[in-house]
């Protein structure tokens, strides 16, 4: 193992790596621009300047490769010097729009002028301006404040796998952007926003919403798909803003689709449902839930468990899912408990493959593994579909679907059921067909406002951490399927989501010795 | 650090043999580190030496260092709490700090005995960190009223408190 | 009869003590304290305070704070000269941040300081005049500290709540025109001393009322805690501005006022003599202030000028990263730095993490001492006594309980 010694610390690096890598994975942190792990080496912006022993001029780090017994300093008098001059030379024809940038707070350009770079500059010439590109509806452009690292352009064409970006002209005239006046077509292109260093590309459905220090964040799991990529998600005043990648290895590596993170604006859209409804009118949670407990107990009672029927989703966690099951197991006993699993046939493994070849699933939603370990499947009774022509042939007197909007995936049959059930009871985000459909509404909490874990396709249960408060009325899953068995005469003792999932622990096998304390940032793969 | 600080240093550590830490130079002054319960051997050897009699005894205050790993990525001190004593002499217009490690509920030796003022400065960190002084004559609350139930200056207390109708919990 | 004699005795009358409450809402009180007092008669049995009233948790919203912002908590300590707490905050953090602090702000500093100092005394003898009943010389002091707060509103803007200091300096340069308003303020305040003492040190009431009252022998007032002004009193020479100099006090003339028997009367005295100091402080310092900037060169820590902030991309940026974030204070450091403020030894005690906040707080006020030996000073006076002694003790509720 080759060894190197950076600023008088030795340290093991691996043949092959160059001497930026090494230094930032022992902690030791050089500055740069144009480098980004997952990217090809450019070596343009020269930030990353040190300076190596025996060499007499300084070498970029990002791409001079380690050997054996090299001594390298980050920290001297030429290197300092270096730097300030090139953060001189890059704030040249910087425009003065800290003030209007949205990446102010997280601006790499920013932090190492303050840092590294000088306090006045001798530059009294005018400024270089560009014309403003139209990118399409997701990425805004402002060439002025680009400080040419090419990152969007070796992005768009190794990692996102649509050649969309070039470097076009040359010496002072160079400008990045795309090689046809056409907005960008990638389903990756947001990932541009966190790449850039600076803030020629912000995102436009952020722009101008809060500014980076005044929010708060949390590392939650989005919710468009079984891969269960590993979000932070910004919000301020309890609203939820946007999604930007956690780093997770073995899921998303650094990167998230636009799908996943448009989903911030579904928390607060004008639909969402937020107060208890019973045929139609507004109601008082209680009453809602003392009906519905009402009737299924007459049923239970009267020995007709199996007239009702229990859907859980693949959209809600894993405590609300075990709720579920746990409601039509102990409390009502009905072998009719089923969920719409979705279905995925595409690799989803990270690898060095564009992400158009690995970070997109079919299954829509991010829990049904998670659903099914938790045993809301059918066992000896019915599936959903079976359940709903059961329901419309009247052998199911009670239907309780929990988060799910049956009626935009199965219309047809979800309108015969509603019609002939005697008692319909939905829980739900927003406001659809299916509400207005059933007879009992309850408001469902969203996926940013839930504290729970979901569990990927490959089988990784990973934390999911509420960003905003609970909206109007809305209450998770498990809350609901608390309240209806206590109605029923069965009290269960869980105070929070963690309590709910260490009875998970307990009964269900695979997921033995997690807790949601013990659950790392990367998640637990289960079965290992 | 001058001469006679030097002077005083030197004795007082002799004086405590083992019971004394390490001496601190930063930009509070002199600081000098000792265990808990050499607190009155020390304050009594200072309060009485000749040549520089620390008569005045400016404060007592503590700090709280459960968050300092969390913040800093360092170590902190092996204890949670750490007393701070300020003493000055006026004849000679030297300054020394006290330093002594405190685990929570352990008690620390009052100092009332040898200082008046170390009446209400005790019971101000008492109030504020909790930290109990054994010899105090009326060890009771100063600024917060006797039900309180928590002490203020831990970290683990959130800056708005645990009164939800006051402040919304952020 | 003698004083303190309990006539409930000598008549042989059924007498019970009785408890009175000199309780938080009191005009005489001079900031929210409460004093419960068991009485006989006239005379104070037992005495026993009870603070916390304007208790508003300053040490732990500094640990929120970034370290400019915290200059506004310190305004509210002793809320009659905000600009000494100010000085002194940043003066710690000063010693923290390793930053020297140009000249002329350190003069800026001193003047506005001694005006604060004056302004701050006459706010404590003005009212403990009214509480003896010698109505007339208040408003003396009064016109004084009116004019007082003028400057300082001249300067930062706000009478009390100046929040003038930032870590390196001051916020702004003082206006054109400073000069001359200190000027015309200086002759006022040796003439009003002389009136107020002309009218005063000899006259009978007075004396009568003021000496002999509330006295606290030197050795322990020290063993009390006591610092500034009270201490004097006592006859102790004690100063921090002659023993461990800072700012430029070294390099002024002026004297210390000690007192002889550390009664009512030699704290008011001494609080009036030191206006004349100030006064003998500020005229020196206008005449050796030298030109120059008032913010120190420290780019990560001070806020660049405002013309440089429109029109310099590295000024935009700095502007930035500091208000954003704040000024960064070295890690695993601590630094202690007491000032002489009007009541005493004021210090403060900064432990820093590394980041933008203070991550501990402390402030020593000096009336906190003060206020601990009050029970000592009036058991077995008059209550009308104890008018008088809590008024020269010049306690400031916001400085006593942060």
């Amino acid at each position: 193992m080759p060894k190197v010694i950076i600023d008088g610390k030795e340290l093991e690096a691996k043949q092959g790596q160059s001497v930026l890598q090494v230094a930032l994975e022992n902690g030791i942190f050089i500055p740069h621009f144009c480098f980004h792990p997952q990217l090809k080496v450019a070596g343009n912006c020269r930030m990353c300047l040190v300076e190596i022993e025996k060499v007499p001029k300084l070498q970029i780090s990002c791409g001079t490769p380690i050997r054996d017994g090299m001594v390298v300093h980050t920290d001297t008098p030429k290197v300092k010097e270096a730097r300030e001059a090139i953060l001189e030379f890059l704030l040249i024809n910087h425009p003065l729009d800290c003030p209007v940038c949205d990446q102010s707070g997280e601006c790499k350009l920013q932090d190492y002028t303050f840092e590294y770079g000088k306090k006045e500059s001798s530059y009294r010439e005018e400024k270089k301006t560009h014309v403003k590109k139209d990118l399409g509806e997701y990425i805004e452009m402002e060439l002025n404040r680009c400080i040419l690292c090419t990152r969007c352009v070796r992005y768009l064409r190794d990692v996102a796998g649509t050649e969309e970006f070039c470097l076009h002209e040359r010496g002072p005239h160079a400008e990045v952007g795309p090689y046809l006046e056409k907005p960008l077509t990638s389903p990756f292109q947001m990932n541009l926003v966190e790449l850039c260093p600076v803030g020629a590309l912000t995102s436009k459905p952020f722009r101008f919403k809060a500014r980076v220090w005044l929010m708060d964040k949390v590392r939650t799991i989005c919710p468009g798909c079984s891969i269960g990529c590993n979000v932070v998600a910004w919000s301020y005043s309890g609203k939820l803003l946007r999604f930007t990648p956690a780093e997770n290895p073995d899921v998303n590596r650094c990167w998230l689709c636009d799908y996943g993170r448009l989903l911030v604006d579904r928390v607060h859209s004008d639909d969402r449902l937020l107060v208890s409804m019973k045929s139609g009118e507004r109601a008082n949670r209680k009453d809602v839930i003392s009906e519905i407990a009402t009737k299924v107990k007459e049923l239970v009672e009267s020995k007709r468990s199996n007239m009702v029927g229990i859907i859980g989703s693949a959209h809600l966690t894993n405590e609300d899912n075990y709720a579920i099951a746990k409601l039509a197991g102990e409390v009502v006993g009905t072998e009719n408990l089923a969920y719409m699993a979705g279905e995925n046939k595409r690799p989803i493994e990270p690898c060095d493959k564009p992400l158009t070849e690995w970070l997109v699933s079919d299954d829509k939603t991010p829990n049904t593994r998670g659903a099914r370990d938790m045993r809301v499947v059918p066992g000896k009774g019915m599936d959903v579909k079976a359940m709903l022509g059961a329901a419309a042939r009247g052998e199911i007197k009670a239907l309780l679907v929990f988060g799910d909007d049956l009626a935009a995936s199965l219309p047809d049959e979800f309108r015969a059921a509603a019609a002939a059930l005697d008692v319909l009871f939905v829980t739900s985000t927003w406001i659809n067909n299916t509400t207005g459909l059933a007879s009992l509404v309850l408001p469902e909490a969203s996926f940013a406002e839930k504290d729970g874990t979901f569990t990927n396709e490959p089988g990784r249960v990973q934390r999911v951490r509420s960003a905003v408060p609970l909206q109007g009325e809305a209450a998770p899953a498990w809350a609901t399927c608390k309240d209806i068995a206590s109605m029923m005469g069965h009290d269960w003792h869980f105070g929070c989501e963690a309590e709910v999932f260490a009875e998970i622990a307990q009964v269900v096998s695979l997921y033995h010795g997690l807790s949601h304390d013990k659950i790392p940032f990367e998640g637990a793969k289960l079965g290992v | 650090m001058s001469d006679l600080l030097d002077m005083v240093v030197s004795g007082l550590m002799e004086r405590l043999g083992e019971r004394a830490g390490e001496v601190v130079h930063n930009k509070m002054g002199t600081t000098m580190r000792v265990s808990l319960d050499a607190i009155p051997a020390t304050l009594d050897f200072l309060k009485n030496y000749k040549e520089c009699p620390f008569d005045l005894l400016s404060d007592i205050t503590a700090v709280d260092w459960s968050q300092w790993e969390e913040n800093t990525g360092l170590k902190g001190p092996p204890t949670r709490f750490t007393l701070l004593y300020n003493l000055y002499s006026i004849q000679t217009k030297e300054r020394i700090f006290i330093e002594a490690a405190v685990s929570e509920g352990q008690k620390a030796p009052s100092a009332t005995r040898l200082y008046a003022s170390a009446n209400w400065a005790e019971r101000e960190v008492f109030d504020m960190f909790g930290i109990k002084f054994s010899g105090h004559p009326d060890l009771k609350r100063i600024f917060l009223p006797e039900e309180f139930e928590y002490y203020p200056l831990r970290k683990e207390y959130p800056r708005t408190g645990y009164d939800p109708q006051d402040f919304p919990q952020e | 009869m003698e004083k303190g004699t309990n006539i409930g005795e000598t008549l042989d009358l059924h007498a019970e003590h009785m408890i009175l409450n000199f309780g938080p809402s009191h005009p005489a009180t001079h900031g929210t304290l409460r004093i419960i007092l068991e009485l006989e008669g006239e005379t104070i049995v037992k005495c026993d305070t009870e603070i916390g009233y304007l208790h508003r948790g300053i040490e732990k919203l500094a640990e929120d704070w970034t370290y400019n912002k915290c200059v506004n908590l310190t305004d509210r300590l002793n809320y009659c000269s905000a600009f000494m707490n100010n000085t002194g905050f940043h003066l710690a953090c000063e010693k923290l941040f390793e930053i020297e602090v140009p000249p002329r702000a350190q003069y800026i500093r001193t003047i506005l300081s001694e005006v604060s100092r004056i302004a701050d005394h006459m706010t404590a003898i003005g009212p403990n005049f009214v509480d003896i009943g010698a109505l007339t010389p208040f408003w003396y002091c009064w016109a004084i500290r009116e004019n007082a707060y003028d400057l300082l509103e001249f300067v930062a803007g706000a009478r009390m709540t100046t929040a003038f200091t930032r870590v390196g300096g001051l916020e702004d340069d003082v206006p054109a025109g400073f000069g001359d308003k200190v000027m015309a303020f200086i002759p006022d305040v040796y003439s009003t001393m002389d009136e107020v003492e002309k009218l005063l040190a000899k006259n009978r009431i007075f004396n009568d009322r003021t000496r002999g009252v509330g006295a606290l022998s030197g050795h322990e007032a020290v063993s009390y805690g006591w610092t500034g002004p009270c201490l004097r009193a006592c006859g102790i020479p004690h100063d921090l501005r002659k023993a461990n100099p800072y700012m430029v006090y070294d390099q002024l003339d002026f004297d210390i006022p000690i007192g002889e028997h550390g009664d009512t009367y030699d704290r008011i005295f001494v609080r009036i003599e030191e206006c004349r100091q100030s006064a003998r402080i500020i005229e020196q310092a206008l005449d050796k202030m030298p030109e120059g900037p008032v913010k120190a060169d420290a780019k990560q820590v001070v806020l660049p000028e405002k013309d440089g902030v429109y029109n310099f991309m590295e000024d935009l940026i700095h502007h930035f990263e500091i208000v954003m974030y704040g000024p960064k204070a070295p890690k695993e450091d601590a630094s202690y730095e007491a000032t002489e403020a009007a009541n005493g030894e004021l210090g403060f005690y900064l432990v820093s993490d590394g980041s933008n906040k203070p991550y501990r707080m402390h402030v020593r006020p000096p009336c906190f001492h003060i206020m601990a030996a009050l029970p000592r000073l009036v058991e077995g006076s008059l209550i009308a006594d104890l008018s008088a002694v809590l008024a020269s003790l010049n306690i400031i509720a916001g400085e006593l309980d942060r």
